[in-house]
């Protein structure tokens, strides 16, 4: 019976030997046990990874058309010319370099001029009242805009001078005249709908905002 | 205790000299495995006036890993670390044995 004894320490302690040594040689520290947080974090990171794989290779596809085009044009000087020509336009289009004509609103920012008790500041337009308005006028779809002349490109800054604003390094005062080209119904609904930042202005605070709808604006184009 | 140091020693010789790997995700259950064997090796250190046929032995640890790898196994499947059940409880164990251990050896029972 003792020899059972030995047998079993002797077996138990030489599997033991064996699994430990070949643990220690298989090297598992450059693994790490991870919980469900990091395996959720870790997926959600391949999925943005993957959508970048998609995103990039749709950018791929698209640079090979251009390519192409180029490639086509490249022969015929004439048809280059015309080509660049028009990039140049829509460029200069996009940029606010050029006159734009089109249906649009004309909006008219005023102070309230009216006697009251409160603070004067309530009374007043703002560099951000009109910087708000823009952005709803952007949002709602408009190409171009100009306050009071003053091309809005995508370099311009709107803010507050002490008395006048600075649109494009120039102080403007009020009354501001607001030009906007897109859609005249969503660009007035943008400014008159329940709720919306000018609305609010002029319910709320008294301030003068006239919205005017048109077929015809012109907005000049940026000048230095 | 001589033949646990000689087993011991030659396990490791042959494990180091054997070219053998395995996958990482086995190594919860190797890890899970040697814990069991040392537990049960002290456990029969422990218990040196009773002696059991091997087989006994063989079935009874044989069915302790199964049912631990399975445990570990569930648990790694529903995301929960339930792998340190075992290893907690086997852990506790092996600390009893040992020190039960070196009190036989130490005889820390009598006075003197």
């Amino acid at each position: 019976m003792r020899f059972d004894k030995k047998a079993n320490i002797l077996i138990l302690a030489l599997l033991i030997g064996l699994l430990l040594s070949l643990q220690m040689k298989n090297d598992a520290k450059t693994y790490a046990f991870i919980n469900i947080n990091t395996v959720a974090t870790l997926s959600n990171e391949l999925d943005a990874t993957k959508k970048d794989i998609v995103g990039l290779k749709a950018l791929i596809r698209s640079s090979g058309n251009e390519l192409n085009r180029y490639e086509m044009l490249k022969d015929n000087d004439e048809d280059m010319q015309a080509f660049l020509r028009d990039e140049i336009f829509k460029t200069k289009a996009v940029a606010g370099y050029t006159n734009v004509i089109g249906e649009g609103i004309l909006v008219r920012l005023a102070d309230n001029l009216e006697e009251t008790q409160r603070n004067i500041n309530f009374d007043l337009v703002h560099d951000v009242d009109i910087a708000m308005i823009l952005n709803d006028l952007i949002n709602s779809g408009a190409e171009a805009i100009s306050i009071n002349g003053k091309r809005i490109l995508s370099k311009t800054e709107i803010i507050c001078i002490g008395p006048l604003i600075r649109i494009n390094g120039e102080g403007v005062g009020a009354p501001f005249i607001i030009k906007a080209i897109g859609n005249k119904d969503q660009l007035f609904a943008a400014l008159n709908a329940p709720h919306t930042y000018a609305y609010n202005l002029r319910e709320s605070y008294g301030l003068e905002i006239e919205t005017m709808k048109s077929d015809f604006i012109l907005i000049p184009k940026y000048s230095d | 205790m001589i033949f646990a140091i000689i087993g011991l020693i030659i396990g490791l010789l042959i494990g180091f000299v054997l070219n053998f790997t395995y996958a990482a995700t086995f190594t919860i259950y190797i890890t899970l495995i040697i814990l069991i064997l040392i537990q049960s090796l002290l456990r029969i250190i422990k218990n040196e006036d009773m002696n059991f046929p091997l087989y006994k032995e063989a079935i009874l640890i044989g069915s302790e890993i199964a049912f631990a790898c399975l445990l570990a196994y569930i648990g790694e499947k529903l995301g929960i670390s339930l792998y340190l059940a075992i290893v907690l409880s086997f852990g506790l164990r092996i600390f009893n044995d040992f020190n039960i251990i070196v009190k036989k050896v130490i005889k820390y029972d009598k006075i003197n």
